[in-house]
């Protein structure tokens, strides 16, 4: 063993690496409990968001629930996108209501156009959420005098509504 | 007998090799054109001169010395105890590897056939709201239904995240 040969420093630094690497790959077996609890805690921050712009709206403090909503329509990196999706459109669902009930029809609509930004959904997997900012995009197209938008957007509303009550009864008759 | 027999002790030399040494002398003198053959006969009567007579022309010198060299090979040294453990380190490292991605592909094509989380369906009132108020209906009852919705994903996103 010729220990004056030995390369200290850099072969200090190379194993730590390479440990450190070895670990990284031994922390990937325990992903799946990790997004677990993201997710459960993820659900946990909704709820309590939620509960928090239902009072808010109780207490007709309008730019409280517009705040907690908006929070509510963020990402969240750390929870699967299929889960995280319905959550912020139904936010921006309630945003455009509560924007319509203060007369804003126009931030209604920029709403319901974020919300659908996310996602319709498709013939095999129709979107209720997408039917429901449809349904309240409408009502704002209305409220602005555009008639002819806002019966596009029912028209399409009901084309998903429809998808979506067939599945149900398929469900129901099985 | 040739000037450059002279200069050679041939007593063990059989006439045979006597005449191929001749024969590659000559070949070694010429060096025509600056240029040295370095082809295996030339080589020999090479050392066969610098046997004899203890010299060797300096460039057929180094052309022998370099086919020498190319031709050696570097001794390999014994590993240390460093050297050895390093490479059983790379080794567990690769094998982790292997092993971590070949865990995390099980559990991605088995969780494709059972999702983690199912959400629930839309119920049937939720979808008589949303026709009635797209047909000019109350916008509070839509409220209403997707409210008693929005109850049932949550608690079902925090069932399935447990």
């Amino acid at each position: 063993m010729n220990l004056l040969s030995f390369p200290r420093q850099a072969g200090l630094v190379r194993y730590a690496f390479l440990f450190l690497l070895c670990f990284t790959d031994l922390s990937a077996l325990s992903g799946c409990e990790q997004n677990d609890d993201a997710v459960t805690q993820w659900a946990a921050d909704v709820r309590a968001m939620q509960r928090r712009v239902g009072e808010a709206e109780r207490d007709e403090d309008f730019a409280r629930a517009e705040h907690e909503l908006r929070l509510l329509t963020g990402a969240r990196p750390s929870v699967d996108v299929a889960l995280v999706r319905p959550v912020q459109q139904d936010a921006y669902y309630q945003l455009a209501r509560l924007s319509l009930r203060q007369e804003q029809p126009g931030a209604a609509r920029g709403y319901a156009d974020e919300g659908l930004a996310l996602g319709r959904g498709s013939t095999q997997v129709p979107n209720v959420f997408a039917a429901s900012l449809l349904v309240v995009r409408g009502q704002a197209h209305e409220a602005l005098g555009a008639a002819q938008e806002a019966a596009q957007d029912y028209h399409e509303a009901l084309l998903i509504n429809e998808r979506l009550l067939d599945l149900a009864l398929e469900e129901d008759s099985l | 007998m040739t000037d450059f027999e002279d200069d050679l002790d041939l007593g063990d030399i059989s006439p045979e090799e006597r005449e191929e040494a001749a024969a590659l002398m000559a070949a070694l003198e010429r060096e025509h054109d600056g240029g040295l053959d370095t082809s295996e006969p030339l080589v020999t009567a090479s050392l066969l001169q610098y046997a004899r007579s203890s010299e060797l022309h300096q460039t057929t010198h180094d052309s022998v010395l370099a086919d020498i060299l190319k031709e050696a090979r570097r001794p390999e040294a014994e590993p240390t105890w460093w050297q050895g453990w390093s490479r059983w380190a790379g080794a567990w490292r690769w094998m982790t590897a292997v092993g971590a991605v070949a865990v995390v592909a099980f559990l991605v094509v088995g969780s494709g056939e059972h999702p983690v989380v199912q959400l629930p369906g839309p119920s049937i009132a939720l979808l008589q709201a949303q026709a009635s108020v797209a047909a000019g209906g109350d916008a509070n009852e839509l409220d209403a239904a997707m409210l008693h919705y929005r109850v049932e994903l949550l608690a079902s996103l925090e069932a399935g995240g447990q």
